[in-house]
C-alpha cells in the first residue's frame, strides 16, 4: 500500500489537529449576504426609469390623449368638438365637418356602410394622424405635436392651404398582409419607400376619389391632386418617419443608462450601509496592569465540567479533574477574567487574593512615576499577552503624543525613541505614524524576535478575544509564520523607522529630553528624544550555562529552537525540562535520526503542560529520548559533554547543545533607567495559593 | 454573565421523576448536581405491553432504568436464526448499557406489560457518576467495560480461537486506551511492548519521509495491529496514528506470546485475515489513486464516522450559495458554510465518473458523536435514526461541543428570541436560567420535510449521503457492501436517456429560438408584423407574459416555505423515512432557462430587431440587456464550475480568496525556510518566476489541467532540469511546487468565481428595470 499524500500531522501548512481551544461563533458569510444591496439597486433602477420617463413627458399630454395635428389644431377644435356624445361614435362628428365622402374602394365602402370601418380606423387623430401641408411656397410634414419643414417648392397653382393626409401602413395591416403579392395593398407600396416598419406611410392616394372636402379648393382637379400627391410622396420620403411623437420624448438610451447608473449607486450604497451597520465601533481600551494577584475560585457544587474556562485560559492555569475545573498552576494566573467570562453558569469567579509584588510603578498611561516621559509597555507590566502588548504600545504612544502636543515646542530631534521592536514596540511605532511623530525604533536583534523564537508552526493565540485590538497591528489566531509574515509586511509597507542590531545601553533624562545610548556593531550611537517608550519584553536574555564554553563550539550551542528540522540527524543535548525544553525535545524527537538527550537538574517532571509531560513520558518510556535527571553539565569540549549525575560522571557525545533554562528578566536594565518596582515578598495572601508545582524559574545548573 | 445561578432549566428534581428512581442501584451514588442535570436531560417513557422500547440496531444516546413493569430483551444469539430472550429486566434494572460505548442497540427491548422507564443520556450519566464518586464509578465502569470487552473479543478472530481460560487471561491483562485524533500510538523504532485491537475508530499505519506520508494500512474496528513485531520482538517498522478518537485494547506482548505459544494456529489465523484485508485495500487504493488527486482516504475516518454527510458536487455547483441562504432563512443563521476539504471519489448514485466533492462545514451526524459525549448537560441527543440534535433548553452555550467537533460543524450564537420574545428574559421571570449563548448545528431540518439546502439547490449539486455505503471506495475498504443501486437496469437506462434528453432540450430550444427569432425579425422588418395589431400584438402579449413568468422565478425561488414545508407532527412522530431528498428548485431553474431561450422569439416578433424610440425602446433595450446577462449566466453556470473545481484544493467563499494570496506567500516563505541551497536556488530561478508569470494563469486555464497534473508537470520540469543531480538535497521542493501552482491558479479562481457570482446582481437589476418599463409600456398601450 503506497498511497502518498500530504502528511496529515507533520506538515506545517495544516493546523495541528486535536481539540480546539475556541468555539467558533456563527458568522454571516458571503453566501448569505451576497444579495445585500441588490434590492436597493433594483429599486433605484425602477425609480430612475420611471422618473426619466416622466421627465420626458409633457404634463399636459399625460392628461390628454395627445396633441392634435396641424389641420385640427388650425381649426381650433376642442375635445367637445368631436367627442360630442360619449355613446355615439366619433365618426359622426367627422362627417359633420368633412361631409360624407365614402371610399372609392368597394370593399372599404361596404365595410364603412356596415359601420365596421369608421373614419377613425384609418385617420387615428391623436396617435399618428399625419400628412403634408402645402401652403403656398412652404411644405410641412406634420404629425400630432410635430411639424417639420421640407425643402420643396410646390407649383403655385395648388390651392392654399392644401392638406394631404398620410396613413401609416400599420393601420392597413390590421386587415391586409403587405408582403403577400396577391394582396391588393401591394400596389400601394411602391418599391422606393421600402420599409419604415409600422411607420411606413401608404402611398395610396385615391382612397377618397370623390373627395370634395374643404381641403381641396379646386373640386375634381385631378392634375392638382396628382401634383399635391407627388409633393407629399417626396416629403414623406425626405422625412421618412412620420413625426408621430409619443407622449414621452426621453430617448431610450438615456432611460436605460440613467437607470443602470442608479442601480449601481444603489448596489454600492446598500453594501456600504450594511457594512457600516455590521462594523461595530471599536472602543479604545487597554488593560491596566493588575494590582493584586487574582485567582479563579470555583464552586465545585455547581461546576458542570464543560472546559470552557480551561480553554479560555492562555496559561493553562486550569484543568478538569473528575469533571470539575481546578486551579493547577496558580502562579501562572494573569488575573484576567477570561475564564470567568466564559463560564456558562457562574461557577467560576475570579477574586482578588493578594497584592501584586514586583509591579512597576506606572501611572494609568503607563508612564513611569519616577521618570516622567518614560513609558513602559508590554509584558513587563505584568500581563504577558500579545494582544495586551499591542494595546499598551498603542495606548502609551497615544498618551505620549497628547503630552507632546500640549507642550509643543518646535525643535529638531526625535519626538520619541521606542526601545524594542516586538508587538508593543511595533504598535507604538504605528501609532506614532498616525500622530505624525518623528520616532526611532531601536531593536537589539531583529523585528519581533520573541515571535521568531517560537517553534516552527506554533499556534499563536490571540486571546483574550474580548479585548478589542487597538491600533493598526494585525493579530489573529494564526501560526507563528503567518503572524510574522503579516508583521514584516506591515513594517515594510509602512516603512517603520526601525534600526536593527542596536542594543540600548542607557537612557538618561537631561532636562526635557532623554539621551539614549546604544551600541551597534561595536560602535556607539547616541540620540536625543523627548519621550522614550520601553517595550523590551520580559524575555530578557536567555539564561546561560555557568561554565566556560570554548569559542570553537560556541556556534553549536543554541538558546532557542526555531525549527527542529534544522537539527535533523544530529545528536542533540537539551538542558532543562521546562515547557519550552519539553516542546523542543518532542519536536526534535520527531525528526529523522535525531538522538535527543535531556539533562535536567531536578529529579523529575516538576512542571509543564500536562500534554507535553504525557508525550515526553511516553517517548522516554519507549527509549526515544534519554532523560538524565539530577544531573548537570560540568564541562564542554568539542567531542563530548561531561555530565555529573548521581550515578556518576559520564561523557556524552554531542553535535548541538540546546540550553533552555529560562531567561533573566531585564529588571536591572529598568532599574538603571530609574524605574522602581513595588516591594517584594511580604505576601500575606500567599497561603491562599495552593501551588502543587514549584514555579520559580529553574536555576542554572 | 457572572450573575448566573447554577444551571437548572427545570426545577430539580423534576416533578416527573419519582424520588424512587434515584434509589435504583445505578443512580444511588449520584450527588445533587448530577441528579439535577440528569433530571433536566432525562425523560420518562411509558411503553404499553407488547410494544418495543427500541429495536435492535436502533441508535440511541440513552441507557434506561426500569421503574415499573418489566422489559424483555430479545436478540439473535450467535449461530441462532431467530431471536430469543437474552434477559428480563425488572424494576430497578438497567438496560441499554451499550449506549455507554456508543454502540447501536444489540437487542430489542419489548415491554411485557405497561412499563415505565427513565431514559438517561449515557454520556451525561458517565459525567455525573464520574464527578460524584470517583472510586465507585470507576469500578462500575470497569465492570461495564470488561463485559463489553468480552463481548467484543468473542466477535474477533483473536477471541473466537481462545478457550475460556485464555480468554480470562486476556481479559485480565488488556487495557482500554483512548487516543485523540492525530495522536501517535507508536512510532518507528519504538520497542514493541504490546499489540492493539481496534475497538472503535480508525487507525492508520504509515511511514514518513520528510513531508510525505506513505499510508500502509487503514485499520477499523476488529483489526489487530502491532502483533507481528510484538511476537517477533522487533522494533516498530511504522507509525500508528489515530485517525480520529480511537478506542483500542492494548494486549501486552508477553501475554500475546503466551497465548500464541498455547494456541499454535492463532498467529496464522490472525495474519491470514490481515492479509486478505490488506490485499483488498491495496486494490482499492491503487485503483483510486490513479483516478483522483486528493482521494477520499485522507478523510477516511470522517467518511466512516459520518452517517449523513453533506457533500457538494463541485463540478455542478454554481457557487450561488443558495443553500446557505436557505439555511439562514429557515434557522435565522446559516449552519452551513461552504468552506472545507475537497475529496475526489466515485459516487454510484451520481454515476461512474469520479467527482470532486466538497465537504462543507455541516453536521454529519456521526456514528459516535464527540459533541454528544462532551456535552456537560446532555443537551445533545440522538434519535433512533441516528440524527444528532441540540436541545436548546438544556444548552448552556459553553462551547464544549464546538471544540470537540473535529470538523468545525458546531457554532455558537446568541440564543434566538422565541415566539414570545427574548427567551432568556422570559425564563428569568419564571425563575429559570437560560444561557445567552447557544450551540447550533445542522439538524437535517428536523422540523421541516427534508434538509432545506438539498431541496432548494438550483442545480441539485448538494447531497446528503451515507459515505460508508454511498462512496464506493470507502465501502470496499471498510468491507461493507456498497448500497445496491435501488433502481433496476431498465430504470437506470431510462434515467440516463432522460438525462441525455434534459441536456438536449436547451440545445434544441436554442436552435429553435435562433431560427424562429430570425424569421420573426424578418417579418417585422418587412412590416408584415407590427407591434400594435394582429400577430405582432399577440407576440407582445406573449412576450409580456413570458417576461412575467421569468421574473416570477426569483420570487418563487426565494419563498423558502414553498420548497421546505414544516413537517407535520404526526409524520415526525411516526419517523417516516422518505427516499433520499432531492432538489425541488432544480426544475424551476430549468424552466426559467428554457423559457428564457424561447422568449426572444416573441420579443422579436413584437418589436423587431431594432430599438424604437421612447420608453418602448428603453424597454426593448433593457429586455435584451437582461436576456443577455441571463444567457451569459446560463453559459457561465454550465461551463465554469467544472473548470473551477479542477483548480481548487478546498472549498472557499469568494471573500476568502481575497486574502489567499498573502496566505500562500506566507506558506511559500515557510516552505522555503530551512531548506537546502539547491532547493532555494530552484525556487528563486524557476518556481517563483513560474508563479509570477502574468500570462501563467491564462495558460493554466487554457491547458485544462488540474492542480495535481500541473504540479506533477512542474515537478517533472525540475527533475528534468537537474538531470538526476542533487536528488538527495531536494527535500521540501514538493511543498514549494504545491504553493507556486496554487499561486498561479489563484487569479483564475478569483476570476471564475467572480464570473459565477457577478452576473446575477446585474441580471436582477436589469430585470427590475424591465418590469418597471414593461408596466409603463402596458399602461401606455392600454391608454391608446
Amino acid at each position: 500500500m503506497t498511497e502518498t499524500g500530504p502528511p496529515l500531522w507533520s506538515s506545517g501548512d495544516r493546523r495541528p489537529v486535536g481539540r480546539r481551544r475556541t468555539a467558533e461563533r456563527v458568522s454571516v458569510d458571503g453566501d448569505v449576504t451576497r444579495f445585500v444591496g441588490v434590492g436597493l439597486g433594483a429599486a433605484a433602477a425602477v425609480v430612475a426609469a420611471v422618473v426619466m420617463v416622466l421627465l420626458g413627458a409633457d404634463p399636459a399630454t399625460l392628461r390628454s390623449p395627445g396633441p392634435l395635428a396641424l389641420p385640427h389644431r388650425a381649426a381650433a377644435l376642442d375635445c367637445a368638438a368631436c367627442h360630442t356624445d360619449p355613446s355615439a361614435p366619433v365618426a359622426t362628428a367627422c362627417v359633420g365637418c368633412h361631409g360624407a365622402h365614402p371610399s372609392s374602394r368597394p370593399g372599404h365602402r361596404a365595410l364603412a356602410a356596415r359601420g365596421e370601418l369608421p373614419c377613425t380606423r384609418c385617420h387615428r387623430i391623436h396617435d399618428d394622424e399625419g400628412g403634408v401641408a402645402i401652403d403656398g411656397a412652404t411644405v410641412l410634414r406634420f404629425g400630432p405635436g410635430a411639424e417639420v419643414p421640407v425643402a420643396l417648392s410646390p407649383p403655385p397653382s395648388l390651392p392654399a392651404p392644401t392638406r394631404v393626409p398620410v396613413i401609416p401602413l400599420e393601420v392597413c395591416t390590421a386587415c391586409h398582409v403587405p408582403g403577400r403579392a396577391r394582396d391588393p395593398i401591394a400596389r400601394c407600396l411602391p418599391g422606393g419607400i421600402a420599409s419604415h416598419g409600422g411607420q411606413t406611410p401608404t402611398m395610396c392616394f385615391d382612397e377618397h376619389r370623390t373627395l370634395q372636402g374643404i381641403t381641396f379648393g379646386t373640386p375634381g382637379s385631378a392634375r392638382e391632386r396628382t401634383v399635391a400627391w407627388a409633393i407629399a410622396r417626396r416629403a414623406v420620403a425626405e422625412v421618412p418617419i412620420a413625426p408621430a411623437a409619443g407622449i414621452v420624448r426621453t430617448p431610450w438610451w438615456m432611460v436605460v443608462s440613467v437607470a443602470l447608473g442608479a442601480a449601481m449607486a444603489g448596489l454600492g450604497l446598500g453594501r456600504v450601509v450594511t457594512g457600516r451597520r455590521r462594523r461595530r465601533e471599536r472602543s479604545r481600551m487597554y488593560v491596566a496592569p493588575p494590582e493584586r494577584v487574582r485567582l479563579p475560585q470555583i464552586a465545585a457544587s455547581t461546576c458542570i465540567g464543560c472546559s470552557a474556562c480551561v480553554d479560555a485560559c492562555p496559561y493553562d492555569v486550569l484543568e478538569i479533574h473528575d469533571y470539575i475545573a481546578q486551579v493547577v498552576r496558580p502562579t501562572d494566573c494573569c488575573g484576567l477574567t477570561l475564564c470567568e467570562q466564559k463560564c456558562p453558569n457562574g461557577s467560576l469567579v475570579v477574586a482578588d487574593v493578594a497584592p501584586m509584588t514586583d509591579r512597576l510603578t506606572l501611572d494609568a498611561d503607563l508612564q513611569s512615576q519616577e521618570v516622567p516621559g518614560l513609558y513602559v509597555v508590554g509584558d513587563l507590566t505584568g500581563l504577558p499577552l500579545i494582544r495586551n502588548a499591542i494595546n499598551q504600545g498603542a495606548h502609551a504612544m497615544r498618551a505620549a503624543a497628547a503630552g507632546l502636543a500640549r507642550g509643543r515646542a518646535a525643535g529638531d530631534g526625535l519626538d520619541a525613541v521606542i526601545v524594542g521592536a516586538g508587538p508593543a514596540g511595533l504598535a507604538a511605532a504605528l501609532e506614532a505614524q498616525v500622530h505624525g511623530l518623528r520616532v526611532q525604533v531601536l531593536e537589539q536583534g531583529s523585528v519581533a524576535d520573541s515571535i521568531r523564537s517560537f517553534p516552527r508552526g506554533k499556534l499563536v493565540f490571540d486571546q483574550p478575544l474580548g479585548m478589542p485590538l487597538v491600533g493598526d497591528l494585525w493579530l489573529r489566531e494564526s501560526t507563528k509564520e503567518e503572524l510574522l509574515g503579516h508583521w514584516l509586511r506591515i513594517v515594510r509597507q509602512r516603512a517603520l523607522p526601525i534600526l536593527e542590531g542596536h542594543r540600548v545601553t542607557s537612557v538618561v533624562r537631561e532636562g526635557d529630553r532623554f539621551v539614549v545610548d546604544a551600541v551597534a556593531d561595536g560602535a556607539a550611537v547616541r540620540m536625543a528624544a523627548r519621550r522614550v517608550i520601553v517595550a523590551i519584553g520580559k524575555r530578557g536574555t536567555p539564561r546561560r550555562l555557568s561554565l566556560p564554553i570554548p569559542d570553537e563550539v560556541a556556534s553549536r550551542v543554541h538558546y532557542h529552537l526555531a525549527d527542529a528540522r534544522s537539527l535533523a540527524g544530529l545528536r542533540v543535548v537539551v538542558v532543562g525540562l521546562g515547557d519550552v525544553a519539553m516542546e523542543a525535545a518532542i519536536a526534535l524527537c520527531h525528526q529523522r535520526d535525531t538522538a535527543v538527550t535531556i539533562v535536567h537538574r531536578g529529579m523529575g517532571f516538576a512542571r509543564g503542560k500536562a500534554r507535553s509531560v504525557a508525550e515526553l513520558r511516553r517517548l522516554v518510556d519507549v527509549g526515544r529520548i534519554t532523560l538524565v535527571t539530577g544531573a548537570q553539565i560540568t564541562q564542554v569540549t568539542a567531542a563530548a559533554l561531561a555530565v555529573h549525575s548521581p550515578e556518576g560522571d559520564t561523557w556524552w557525545p554531542w553535535d548541538r547543545l540546546l540550553v533552555l533554562i529560562g531567561s533573566l528578566p531585564p529588571w536591572d536594565t529598568l532599574a538603571a533607567m530609574g524605574i522602581r518596582r513595588t516591594e517584594a515578598p511580604d505576601r500575606p495572601g500567599a497561603s491562599d495559593v495552593a501551588a502543587p508545582h514549584p514555579s520559580s524559574p529553574e536555576p542554572a545548573p | 454573565m457572572t450573575d448566573h445561578g447554577p444551571v437548572s432549566v427545570r426545577p430539580s428534581p423534576s416533578p416527573e421523576i419519582p424520588e424512587s428512581a434515584w434509589r435504583v442501584p445505578l443512580l444511588r451514588h449520584l450527588d445533587p448536581l448530577a441528579r439535577a442535570s440528569l433530571a433536566a436531560a432525562s425523560t420518562m417513557r411509558t411503553v404499553p405491553g407488547g410494544h418495543a422500547l427500541w429495536q435492535e440496531d436502533d441508535r440511541g444516546d440513552c441507557i434506561a432504568v426500569v421503574l415499573a413493569g418489566s422489559l424483555e430483551l430479545r436478540g439473535v444469539r450467535r449461530n441462532d436464526d431467530a431471536p430469543s430472550r437474552v434477559r428480563l429486566a425488572a424494576p430497578g434494572d438497567t438496560v441499554g448499557e451499550e449506549a455507554l460505548l456508543g454502540l447501536p442497540r444489540r437487542t430489542t427491548a419489548a415491554a411485557l406489560e405497561t412499563t415505565t422507564v427513565l431514559e438517561i443520556p449515557a454520556a451525561l450519566f458517565l459525567r455525573g457518576s464520574g464527578r460524584s464518586q470517583g472510586g465507585s464509578a470507576l469500578a462500575e465502569r470497569r465492570a461495564l467495560e470488561r463485559q463489553a470487552t468480552a463481548d467484543l473479543l468473542r466477535q474477533q478472530a483473536l477471541g473466537q480461537r481462545l478457550g475460556p481460560d485464555d480468554l480470562d487471561l486476556l481479559l485480565d491483562s488488556v487495557v482500554w486506551e483512548r487516543y485523540e485524533r492525530g495522536a501517535r500510538i507508536f512510532g518507528i523504532g519504538d520497542p514493541s511492548q504490546a499489540a492493539w485491537l481496534v475497538c472503535d475508530g480508525l487507525v492508520q499505519l504509515q511511514t514518513e519521509d520528510d513531508e510525505r506520508v506513505h499510508v500502509r494500512a487503514y485499520l477499523a474496528r476488529g483489526d489487530t495491529f502491532g502483533d507481528e513485531e510484538a511476537l517477533a520482538r522487533l522494533p516498530r517498522s511504522c507509525h500508528a496514528i489515530a485517525l480520529g478518537a480511537v478506542s483500542v485494547l492494548r494486549v501486552p506482548s508477553d501475554v500475546l506470546r503466551t497465548l500464541a505459544d498455547r494456541n499454535p494456529g492463532l498467529v496464522a489465523d490472525i495474519s491470514r485475515i490481515a492479509t486478505v484485508r490488506a490485499d483488498l485495500q491495496r486494490e482499492v487504493i491503487g485503483a483510486a489513486s490513479a483516478l483522483s488527486t486528493q482521494h477520499v482516504f485522507r478523510d477516511l475516518y470522517r467518511m466512516q464516522m459520518a452517517r449523513s454527510l453533506l457533500v457538494i458536487d463541485q463540478d455542478t455547483c454554481v457557487r450561488c450559495g443558495h443553500c446557505a441562504w436557505t439555511c439562514a432563512a429557515l434557522h435565522g443563521t446559516s449552519r452551513l458554510v461552504r468552506r472545507g476539504d475537497k475529496v475526489v471519489t466515485r459516487l454510484p448514485v451520481l454515476g461512474e465518473a469520479p467527482r470532486s466533492l466538497l465537504l462543507p462545514n455541516s453536521c454529519q451526524h456521526c456514528e459516535n458523536p464527540a459533541c454528544m459525549i462532551d456535552c456537560p448537560t446532555g443537551a445533545i441527543g440522538r434519535d433512533p435514526h441516528g440524527e444528532v440534535f441540540v436541545r436548546a433548553e438544556l444548552c448552556t452555550g459553553c462551547g464544549n461541543c464546538a471544540k470537540a467537533c473535529p470538523w468545525d460543524n458546531i457554532r455558537i450564537q446568541p440564543r434566538p428570541p422565541g415566539r414570545a420574545g427574548d427567551s432568556v428574559a422570559i425564563a428569568a421571570k419564571r425563575g429559570l436560567t437560560l444561557s445567552h449563548d447557544i450551540a447550533v448545528k445542522c439538524d437535517l431540518c428536523r422540523d421541516h420535510d427534508g434538509p432545506g439546502c438539498v431541496t432548494t439547490c438550483p442545480t441539485g449539486a448538494i447531497l446528503r449521503l451515507d459515505p460508508t455505503r454511498d462512496v464506493a471506495e470507502v465501502a470496499r475498504v471498510l468491507g461493507i457492501s456498497p448500497s445496491p443501486n435501488p433502481r433496476g437496469a431498465w430504470a437506470r437506462i431510462a434515467t440516463s436517456i432522460a438525462d441525455v434528453a434534459l441536456h438536449l432540450v436547451p440545445v434544441l430550444l436554442l436552435a429553435f429560438a435562433i431560427a424562429g427569432g430570425m424569421a420573426a425579425a424578418a417579418r417585422q422588418a418587412a412590416g408584415v408584423w407590427v407591434p400594435g395589431a394582429g400577430t405582432g400584438l399577440l407576440a407582445g402579449i406573449v412576450a409580456a407574459v413570458a417576461t412575467a413568468m421569468l421574473g416570477l422565478h426569483v420570487l418563487v425561488k426565494r419563498v423558502v416555505r414553498l420548497w421546505v414545508r414544516p413537517r407535520s407532527r404526526r409524520r415526525a412522530l411516526a419517523g417516516v423515512q422518505q427516499g433520499a431528498p432531492r432538489s425541488r428548485v432544480r426544475p424551476l431553474l430549468r424552466v426559467h432557462v428554457w423559457l428564457g431561450l424561447v422568449a426572444p422569439i416573441a420579443v422579436l416578433a413584437h418589436a423587431g430587431a431594432r430599438i424604437p424610440d421612447g420608453p418602448a425602446g428603453a424597454l426593448v433595450a433593457a429586455w435584451w440587456l437582461s436576456a443577455a446577462l441571463g444567457g451569459l449566466g446560463a453559459l457561465v453556470y454550465a461551463t465554469l464550475p467544472r473548470r473551477l473545481s479542477r483548480l481548487e484544493r478546498e472549498g472557499a467563499l469568494p471573500e476568502d480568496l481575497r486574502h489567499r494570496r498573502a496566505e500562500l506567500l506566507d506558506r511559500l516563505y515557510r516552505a522555503g525556510s530551512g531548506r537546502s541551497e539547491l532547493v532555494r536556488a530552484i525556487a528563486a530561478r524557476v518556481l517563483v518566476p513560474y508563479a509570477r508569470n502574468p500570462l501563467g494563469p491564462l495558460a493554466l486555464l487554457a491547458s485544462g489541467r488540474t492542480l495535481a497534473e500541473e504540479e506533477s508537470r512542474v515537478r517533472g520540469k525540475v527533475t528534468a532540469m537537474l538531470q538526476g543531480r542533487g536528488a538527495e538535497r531536494l527535500a521540501g521542493v514538493d511543498e514549494i511546487v504545491r504553493v507556486v501552482v496554487e499561486l498561479r491558479a489563484l487569479p483564475v479562481r478569483r476570476t471564475l468565481t467572480a464570473a459565477l457570482r457577478g452576473f446575477l446582481p446585474l441580471h436582477i437589476v436589469a430585470s427590475a428595470l424591465v418590469f418597471a418599463l414593461l408596466a409603463i409600456h402596458i399602461l401606455v398601450a392600454l391608454g391608446r
